[in-house]
């Protein structure tokens, strides 16, 4: 593993490396000029040696060379060198030394840049390769494979590698000629101390790693259980209302406890082991200037070491324990690094992966649409030995609607997921024309599209999941659109990441049968109709919120929409069943919190929890002596509420309609409603005053019929409501959009902008009829496709969690179709719906895909309409192959319609 | 009409004249208010069944039988969870409470009275029905 960890740094960055190490080498005699200049300027230049004889001024820094003997052992000058006196020749040397010591710190800076570099290539190429084994795991790899812990291993655990990998050869080096170079320089200026660093530096080297040993090994376990952790914990993440839902949160959280004592366990260790080899080499490091202090001093005291040397020892001696240490540590790192690397390369091994097939060759055979699917001795058998495929030989015409017919647990079941690639483990044979599929071959087409019952959404737009498969299996062409510049795309290409960027446009319109992005929108539509999901997404556009980036003419759109909904209703005498907001009036159907702000909170400042906490909102309500009235409101409700609650049991259905009243604790309530009655307004505390206005803040007089409102209510609330708007803060402004006719409210629906204003849903029949009135205005204003657009932008949440299960596996069919994929294989797709939504899909499906292969899966009891043959399966054997009516036909559109 | 005029009028009721006022009160406050103009048909035939609904004010146009306050429409198909087998109409305008089958369940289950209310009203629709029959069979 060794070998295979420096033979991946030399593959990839063998050239890097070598220019690297020249420069190193590079920097050697600098490196011994910066250690002998001290020496020259303390003996010669400040203790006066070399004008010792009464010399008043000697040639400096005369650079020569002497040729070798064979050349005839000449001396050439390359620099004259100049003439000067004790003064000035001090001087000369100390700006040679500053000059060699800059330079030394120079080639220090590069080497160290150019080594961060190359790590950093190394790391973003060891990444991505690792990445890009992944996605092409086996499918039995993938369903084993802990998601978290993959990421921990590709995000956390190459880290430090990466770190490694510019010093995996430069620095030990670097460091070795480094420390040898200060070696030889003390050995030349005196044997004995030489001799007695050397040792010291050998007890180093020899014994520090030894001890290190323990280290590594718990190092690496600290790793594994890292991993281990970060799997679990991300499992429990998603399964944490599930823990709730059974009260075991204990046991699971007693889990992670136990995992992270395991962990602080091994720390504890680590740490241990650590410092004590850090006191250890410590101890070493300062042992030896004590040598150089009390042996060398003695040497210089008798006269047999000048003290230019012993300067010129200890100064090279300082910069020996630094290169010695840091070897040290770069082997601990080594050990360290290639443990890491080997668990990280097993976890990605070869034995997860399918052999390759070129995707090229694949899509040839498919795009033609017609040669026949043959399956040949096609058998399988699962992990735990069952078998669910047997002998499964026949030949599938293309295109046919094929129906797969069994029991649960049947072939049936299995068959599409050997079509669909999920499974990679049989034996036998599957051809499509002439070209085999399987059993390892790689599956890579977008030919063949699966859908299974568990959908993979991911985190972003409905949209985006739906052209999810539009896209090219290959680089997109378009050079015009490409966004990495040239510098970006050499680097990418040299650590074999795509030299293309995902900003581009990928999609593939041509094949879409479409010109561009434009007619995207409309395509998805189709499919969303196909499947029946377009009237949730209409719905999710119309309900959700407008949002900020609305761009400034859809706004003048929708305010003019919203002025010709009002003329509308008024013309069809539909007015009275809207109550639109007036800036003068008090508006019954809404909330006394809406008739108080009058617009849609922003952020959490005036949000139904907080409103009644904020100072200024209880400043205006006291001033227009409301706190008292609100609070008085707040006890009836809460009297009402809770002298029926006593008679009904918890969870009940009644009192449903109270449900905007916050009574998850009815003693409390209990408790301020006490207060209140007992003590007073004015004496009661603030607590029980806010919990009740809170309360009353919900309060809707037609909805809930109390009777609490009055004509003076309303009046000072209405100047509440002008007072809370003059006064209120610059400051405060973005934490509210007031209703304003002529504008748009970011954080309200579209469907409130437009009415905008309470439907009284006390009429009867008003919703429904407003709703057709609205959808017309819709149409007419041309505003649907905006409603659309609105509702493909929602985003789904991470695995789509945001998404009922119908939801998302209408999104995964509309995926499917949108591509219009020549075999589509739907394996219990229909899973999430209820039995009646399922037919009418799958019929809607048939009747789209005509001229495609479809292969679809079927209870033994659902109806065969629309199908063209079908395989009934009993156990892993097919007992019957129907050819049904249609097929003689041809089976196309008219004949399916026909059938409806 | 606030809650407390609803539970008078109901009181005045025949089917709902008997059950104590807190009990009222519970179906009342569990209710949506529902306004019908003259001629809105409350049920539909065919209509599913998902709520049902208690006459305050108003007529009501029913095969036979008077109209009166407290009147329950929909009932038959509420309770049987089938499609309404006859439509109804507002003759004039109509204020009725409107109560959504499962609230209406959970109501019979709370509150025996309520139920018994609802009981004797069906036991004197059947014998209305019965007393028709027996005229036609007594006429034929």
């Amino acid at each position: 593993m060794e070998r295979a960890f420096f033979a991946y740094v030399w593959q990839h960055s063998r050239k890097e490396q070598v220019i690297v190490l020249l420069l190193v080498a590079l920097s050697l005699p600098t490196y011994w000029l910066s250690l002998d200049l001290p020496k020259q300027i303390v003996n010669d230049a400040i203790q006066g040696k070399a004008f010792a004889a009464g010399v008043e001024e000697i040639v400096a820094l005369r650079w020569t060379i002497q040729l070798p003997a064979f050349l005839g052992g000449q001396t050439l000058a390359v620099f004259e060198g100049v003439t000067a006196n004790q003064v000035q020749y001090l001087y000369l040397l100390s700006f040679a030394f500053l000059f060699f010591t800059l330079v030394n710190g120079g080639f220090k800076y590069f080497i160290n840049i150019r080594k961060g570099v190359l790590g950093e290539r190394l790391l973003r190429r060891l990444r991505f390769d690792l990445f890009s084994r992944v996605m092409r795991f086996k499918p039995e790899a993938l369903r084993t494979t802990k998601s978290a812990e993959i990421s921990s291993m590709i995000k956390d655990e190459v880290e430090p590698i990466g770190g490694f990998f510019g010093d995996s050869f430069i620095t030990p080096v670097f460091l070795a000629t480094q420390a040898l170079t200060a070696l030889l320089f003390i050995f030349m200026q005196d044997f004995l101390l030489g001799f007695l660093t050397a040792c010291i530096l050998a007890v180093q080297a020899l014994i520090i790693p030894r001890l290190r040993r323990e280290q590594l090994r718990l190092g690496r376990l600290r790793q594994l259980e890292s991993r281990k952790l970060a799997g679990r914990v991300s499992e429990m993440v998603d399964s944490a209302t599930l823990f709730r839902n059974h009260g075991v949160i204990p046991f699971y959280a007693a889990e992670i406890g136990d995992r992270l004592g395991l962990l602080f366990r091994i720390r504890f260790d680590l740490y241990r082991r650590k410092f004590s080899v850090k006191y250890l080499n410590n101890l070493l490091a300062q042992v030896t200037p004590f040598l150089f202090y009390t042996l060398g001093g003695y040497l210089a005291l008798n006269g047999k070491l000048d003290i230019g040397q012993l300067v010129a020892v200890i100064a090279a001696y300082r910069d020996l324990p630094t290169p010695v240490k840091e070897l040290i540590d770069w082997d601990q790192q080594r050990a360290d690094a290639i443990v890491k690397f080997e668990q990280v390369i097993k976890a990605f091994s070869r034995d997860l992966l399918p052999e390759e097939t070129p995707r090229e060759e694949v899509q040839a055979v498919l795009t033609d649409g017609k040669g026949p699917i043959r399956l040949s001795g096609l058998r399988y058998i699962d992990r735990r030995g069952t078998l669910l495929l047997d002998q499964l030989t026949t030949t599938i015409d293309r295109p046919v609607h094929l129906a797969l017919v069994g029991p649960p647990s049947s072939g049936s079941l299995v068959l599409p997921k050997v079509l669909g690639g999920q499974v990679s483990d049989f034996t036998g044979g599957i051809w499509i024309g002439d070209r085999m599929l399987g059993p390892l071959t790689e599956p890579t087409t977008s030919h063949i599209s699966y859908q299974g019952s568990d959908p993979a959404i991911l985190s972003g737009t409905i949209r985006e999941n739906i052209v999810l498969g539009a896209r090219r299996g290959t680089a997109p062409p378009n050079n015009a659109l490409r966004s990495l510049d040239e510098h970006e795309q050499r680097e990418a290409i040299r650590t074999g990441n795509p030299g293309y960027s995902a900003a581009q446009d990928w999609f593939d319109y041509g094949r879409l049968g479409i010109d561009g992005p434009a007619q995207l929108d409309m395509l998805v539509v189709e499919a969303l109709k196909v499947v029946g999901g377009f009237d949730s997404v209409f719905l999710a556009g119309l309900r959700g919120p407008v949002g900020d980036n609305v761009e400034p003419d859809m706004c003048v759109r929708l305010v003019d929409a919203r002025m010709a909904l009002q003329d509308r209703l008024e013309s069809l005498g539909l007015a009275p069943l809207v109550e639109v907001f007036e800036a003068s009036r008090y508006n019954s159907l809404a909330t006394i919190r809406e008739n108080l702000l009058f617009g849609s909170p922003v952020g959490p400042r005036f949000s139904e929890e907080n409103l009644v906490r904020d100072p200024y909102v209880r400043s205006v309500l006291s001033a227009e002596s409301l706190a008292e009235p609100l609070v008085l409101i707040g006890l009836k409700i809460a009297e009402t509420v809770l002298d029926v609650m006593a008679s009904i049991r918890p969870g009940s259905a009644l009192l449903d309609r109270y449900a905007a009243f916050d009574l998850s604790d009815p003693e409390a309530l209990q408790r301020d409603c006490e207060e209140i009655r007992l003590r007073g307004f004015s004496a009661a505390s603030h607590g029980a005053r806010q919990n009740l206005t809170r309360l009353a803040m919900n309060y809707v007089e037609p909805k809930h019929r109390l009777g609490l409102i009055d004509e003076a209510f309303r009046a000072r609330l209405l100047r509440a409501r002008i007072s809370f708007r003059m006064f209120l803060s610059t400051a405060a402004q973005g934490s509210i959009s007031f209703y304003d006719r002529g504008s748009v409210i970011p954080a309200m629906s579209i469907e409130d902008n437009l009415l905008f204003g309470r439907i009284g849903t006390h009429i009867a029949g008003a919703c429904e009829r407003l709703e057709a009135t609205l959808q017309t205005i819709l149409e007419e204003s041309g505003l649907d496709r905006f409603v659309v657009q609105q509702g493909l932008g929602r985003e789904v949440g991470p695995g789509g969690r945001l998404l009922t299960p119908e939801q998302r596996a209408t999104i995964a069919l509309a995926r499917s179709i949108l591509v219009k994929p020549d075999i589509l294989v739907l394996d219990q797709a229909f899973s999430a719906f209820t039995p009646r939504d399922a037919a009418q899909i799958r019929q809607n499906i048939l009747r789209n895909s005509s001229g495609r292969t479809l292969i679809v899966t079927l209870g033994d009891d659902e109806p065969l309409d629309g199908f063209e043959r079908a395989l009934v399966f009993e156990g892993p054997r097919v007992v019957a192959d129907k050819r049904l009516p249609e097929t003689e036909q041809g089976g196309g559109l008219k004949d399916n319609q026909a059938a409806e | 009409m606030s809650i407390d005029d609803e539970v008078s009028q109901l009181q005045r009721s025949p089917i709902f004249a008997n059950v104590e006022r807190s009990r009222l009160k519970l179906l009342a406050l569990n209710a949506e208010s529902a306004l019908f103009s003259a001629g809105d048909a409350i049920i539909q035939m065919g209509g599913p069944p998902d709520a049902i609904y208690v006459v305050l004010t108003g007529k009501v146009g029913i095969p036979n039988g008077d109209i009166e306050i407290g009147h329950l429409v929909g009932l038959v198909g509420g309770l049987l969870r089938r499609p309404h087998a006859v439509s109804v109409h507002a003759q004039t305008a109509v204020h009725a409470l409107r109560l959504p089958i499962s609230v209406f369940m959970e109501l019979m289950e709370h509150c025996p009275q309520t139920a018994l209310a609802v009981m004797r009203e069906l036991a004197r629709r059947l014998n209305d029905a019965m007393r028709v029959a027996l005229a036609v069979e007594v006429t034929s």
